[in-house]
């Protein structure tokens, strides 16, 4: 059962065989009696907690009388940069543990796997010759696949263990952001040559474009990000949730591709990097 | 287990929903330009 603010998104749901409840965050006093008719045994909350709808949906689901509770976060929150969203995300999750719920907060990296993610796919483009690397990319990156986070998230809602607990869910390992890109561009096939550059003047006009902007596409905050590492423990996830990413492909300059151990089933190749965004 | 979902209209809620109901979604979706892996 999923929660739909309008008709297209029950259409949505009821494609992928859920059915809808008609509600919306912004709405918190409707929300305490639509959650009521849920008659659901737990709660999945997708939902961004940059929004600061995290006390209405606590108290919506205690009304109902739904005690366990997955939350999805984001490992953004670990930022050093003064981010807009951080402080309305920590709160979130403050609310969340104070909540009195089973809780368990999940904090995904880049979710990529999707051509809907918005994300490095809008950078990595197989017939671009020269490609800006703000930064020199040596800084890591560790995304995750979307099938892996939402592995975790029902796992967190099956085990007990998981109450009460906040996991970061990465990808299998860390890698530079250049040897994302160059493990990319191989995969595409494509001869992008990769240009280090200064991160300094990209940041300066990205603030000039997003002032400019009614939607601006990337933001400041985006790029200064690419100066932090971006690596993550996945060892409690893996104890707590049988979290298990596939490991990526790694790509060693000067002897081709090396595939490392993939779950059953599952083979990540560099083709899944190039579907990764931003 | 019957799951209340809330947000996720992007890809990561379609991924829930379908695992939540048995279902697999390890389908891949692949840019034109580049070809699925072999199973």
């Amino acid at each position: 059962m999923a929660l739909a603010r309008s008709g297209a998104a029950a259409d949505t749901v009821a494609r992928h065989g859920g059915q809808s409840l008609t509600g919306d965050l912004d709405d918190p006093a409707r929300l305490l009696g639509v959650f009521g008719t849920a008659r659901c045994e737990a709660l999945v909350n997708l939902a961004s907690l940059g929004f600061g709808h995290a006390p209405a949906v606590v108290a919506a689901i205690r009304a109902a009388a739904i005690d366990r509770a997955v939350f999805v976060s984001t490992t953004a929150v670990q930022t050093t940069l003064p981010a807009h969203s951080r402080r309305i995300r920590l709160d979130a999750e403050q609310q969340i543990r104070d909540s009195g719920l089973r809780w368990t907060i999940l904090r995904p990296t880049t979710i990529y796997g999707a051509p809907g993610d918005r994300n490095l796919s809008r950078l990595l483009l197989p017939r671009v010759p020269v490609l800006p690397v703000p930064g020199g990319g040596r800084h890591l990156q560790q995304p995750v696949h979307v099938a892996d986070v939402a592995d975790a998230v029902l796992s967190a809602v099956e085990r007990p263990a998981a109450a009460s607990h906040c996991y970061d869910v990465a990808g299998p390992e860390p890698l530079s952001f250049t040897e994302l890109l160059r493990g990319c561009a191989r995969e595409v096939g494509s001869q992008t040559r990769l240009v280090p550059m200064p991160l300094a003047p990209r940041v300066a006009a990205a603030r000039c474009y997003e002032v400019l902007s009614a939607r601006p596409r990337i933001r400041a905050e985006q790029l200064q990000r690419l100066a932090e590492d971006k690596a993550f423990a996945i060892s409690d996830a893996i104890r707590d949730l049988g979290y298990a990413p596939p490991a990526v492909r790694r790509w060693h300059p000067g002897r081709g591709p090396c595939t490392r151990t993939c779950r059953p089933g599952r083979v990540m190749t560099g083709s899944d990097l190039a579907l990764l965004s931003w | 287990m019957r799951l209340l979902v809330t947000g996720g209209s992007g890809f990561l809620g379609e991924y829930v929903l379908t695992e939540a109901r048995g279902g697999v979604t390890r389908r891949w979706r692949w840019p034109a330009a580049v070809q699925p892996p072999t199973p």
